[in-house]
């Protein structure tokens, strides 16, 4: 009996020890695959990171559709290991789409770096493009974010293509220059029944006031820009 | 200048007719598709009775000739009441699908409640016409694509389970293209039947 309990005992410690080891072994693995140069890392900082990744690969499900809303620094921070785990361990994450090496890269070594605010090298956060009410402007912050998931050509919306051209022309009537009201891209975006757009069933946030407003605005200056 | 007077007579003459043979860009399948989006539209604006999007029935496509720019008129009618004629609406299309005019016919009385829970009936018509739009090439489907008439809603039992059947009929055959949808608007099959 306690050569079976020594035995066991001991396996145990070995187990450990090789589940230590391989964690330790492949975090250095890691910090080598995902390794920045200095300058770069000096760089690193929320700003950096929410115009790289967070905003254009996270914010579409991780707004404020009651996941972890990753347009709070807050709770990005209080999230890392969850963030580290599902991106990097368990690789389930994002789940629509995926992160290049060079975001991974910048995403792993932020995070172990304690996930600073600022950047060391001293630079203020970049201060990100303005939303503002042009066609260029919105299809970039908010279709080439929230949407393209699905309207692209091989997406669930493909029937309902994004650009320019195709919400001028479409016969659902998207925009109807100088009637926001009526346009129907207006109305699935505000609408709060099962046909909102972006679909709330299949868990993307719903646009912001802010992105709602600008795309009034530019319907109702007539579309033109 | 008689000739040319003449020559102008014959080239207006020539273009409306050009104007009026204007092939659509759009297909039968696809205006009656279009029809469904449109009442959700008009009865989101409180243009309709939203009766027309919870107790929609049927869809008929029409081409119709010498009205351009109109080119399609679709007839959307709730299932019949207990007494009196089903509430109707017309929405007419140019040959690209745009919508043009709408017209509540007078009268109607709005039908019985068909009792769909997940999605509302205007939705269940649209997706299963998405079939259709989807498999545009497949097998017969180009039949009830370019040349659909109609498109009627009820709720059918499929293999001990209530679903939603799309009913399509085509110009082209006598035949029919039954599409059967969950209740929340999920594809389940389609049949092609005598």
């Amino acid at each position: 009996m306690r050569l079976h309990s020594g035995l066991l005992f001991t396996l145990g410690l070995i187990l450990v020890g090789c589940n230590y080891t391989n964690i330790k072994g492949s975090s250095e693995d890691m910090n080598q695959v995902f390794s920045l140069p200095a300058d770069k890392m000096s760089e690193l900082s929320y700003g950096v990171l929410a115009e790289k990744i967070f905003i254009p690969k996270c914010i579409s499900c991780h707004g404020n559709a009651g996941n972890i809303n990753f347009e709070s620094y807050g709770e990005v921070v209080r999230n890392l290991a969850l963030i580290k785990k599902t991106v990097f361990i368990e690789k389930t994450m994002p789940k629509k789409g995926s992160l290049s090496q060079e975001e991974l890269s910048y995403l792993w070594n932020w995070i172990n770096m304690g996930a600073p605010e600022q950047a060391q090298n001293g630079n203020s956060n970049p201060q990100p493009d303005p939303l503002i009410a042009t066609y260029e402007s919105i299809n970039k912050h908010v279709f080439q974010v929230s949407c393209k998931d699905c309207h692209n050509p091989t997406g669930s919306g493909k029937r309902v293509p994004l650009d320019k051209e195709s919400l001028l022309n479409s016969p659902l009537e998207l925009i109807i220059p100088g009637n926001p009201d009526e346009s129907g891209l207006v109305i699935d975006l505000e609408r709060t029944d099962d046909k909102r757009m972006p679909p709330a069933k299949e868990g993307y946030s719903a646009l912001s006031d802010e992105a709602k407003a600008t795309i009034r605005k530019w319907i109702e200056n007539g579309a033109k820009d | 200048m008689k000739k040319i007077l003449a020559f102008c007579g014959v080239l207006t003459m020539t273009l409306g007719i050009t104007a009026q043979a204007a092939a659509p860009t759009v297909s039968n399948a696809k205006a009656i598709e279009l029809s469904a989006h449109r009442i959700d539209r008009l009865v989101t604006l409180s243009k309709i009775d939203a009766s027309f999007l919870s107790k929609l029935a049927k869809l008929e496509v029409t081409v119709v000739q010498n009205q351009a720019p109109v080119y399609y008129k679709v007839k959307v009618t709730q299932g019949q009441p207990a007494q009196g004629q089903p509430m109707q609406v017309d929405i007419s299309f140019d040959a690209d699908g745009k919508p043009l005019s709408f017209q509540v016919i007078a009268g109607g009385v709005a039908g019985p409640d068909a009792g769909w829970t997940d999605k509302d009936a205007g939705s269940l018509a649209e997706n299963a016409l998405h079939y259709i739009l989807e498999n545009s090439t497949a097998g017969k489907v180009p039949l009830f694509d370019k040349s659909a008439t109609s498109l009627t809603l009820s709720k059918q039992t499929l293999n001990g389970q209530i679903v939603a059947r799309g009913q399509v009929l085509s110009s082209a055959t006598t035949e029919k293209l039954n599409i059967y949808l969950k209740l929340d608007g999920t594809f389940i099959s389609a049949e092609v039947v005598p």
